[in-house]
């Protein structure tokens, strides 16, 4: 059995990033047909001239 | 010849154009001279042309060069470094929250441009990678790319991990100082 301690080694170009917290995800989407979208859910973006949802990890907003 | 004067905020009112040149970070509307960017204000006078005193044989144009250039340097800490305030350069760092921009996307992960670290604008990129175990708190197993980010997302995120930083050794004769 092994217990590790340490999360994550980041490579050497990035820094390792994460967006697991509800305040944090994706705060500004466009749409596939190029609009801005608004969030309609904790996972959907909604596009306000074509009505098409798109999935996101959305950020909760403040 | 540029020093700093104050600085500027954009839309400032610097001058009139029939007086003053426009330099980089500026632009003119309605015959005058306005900020575009947030910065110092340095004014670039032009030297006395040079050379034998004028021969009033030829009629030359009036030389626009000899009006004095204003221009606002984009690194604000130009001028903050004059009054001995050194501005930290901020870079990321593990726990601060970052704003950034999805580049790519990939089944295991989503590469993206760090813009912005807590409250400051980055003049440069980093370059960040959220991967599937990354993106949510539950249902890790669960998490696809593609249905979490597309690329030209703007996204909020902290950081968890630099980039793995090598070549840094503590020298143990040094390190000896701070034990004993």
């Amino acid at each position: 059995m092994l217990t590790n301690l340490q999360i994550s080694l980041g490579d050497q170009s990035n820094y390792y990033l994460s967006t697991a917290s509800n305040n944090l995800g994706v705060i500004m989407a466009t749409s596939e047909a190029g609009n801005a979208m608004y969030p309609v859910s904790w996972k959907e973006y909604k596009d306000p001239e074509t009505g098409e949802s798109e999935s996101r990890k959305v950020a909760k907003p403040f | 010849m540029a020093q700093a004067i104050s600085i500027a905020v954009p839309g400032q009112l610097l001058g009139p154009a029939s007086e003053l040149l426009p330099g980089p970070g500026t632009h003119i509307h309605n015959s005058r001279l306005y900020a575009s960017i947030l910065g110092p204000i340095s004014k670039t006078t032009p030297p006395k042309p040079q050379g034998p005193s004028k021969r009033l044989t030829k009629i030359t144009p009036v030389e626009p060069a000899l009006l004095t250039t204003v221009s606002i340097e984009r690194d604000i800490s130009i001028s903050s470094a004059k009054d001995g305030n050194k501005k930290a350069e901020v870079i990321p760092e593990v726990n601060s929250t970052v704003l950034c921009k999805v580049t790519r996307i990939a089944p295991k992960q989503a590469s993206v441009s760090i813009l912005v670290v807590g409250e400051t604008v980055l003049d440069g990129e980093w370059q960040g990678m959220i991967r599937t175990q990354d993106v949510r708190a539950t249902e890790k197993d669960k998490v696809k790319i593609f249905e979490s980010f597309r690329p030209g997302d703007i996204v909020r995120a902290v950081v968890v991990c630099p980039p793995k930083l090598r070549y840094i050794r503590i020298d143990a004769d040094q390190f000896a100082d701070f034990t004993g």
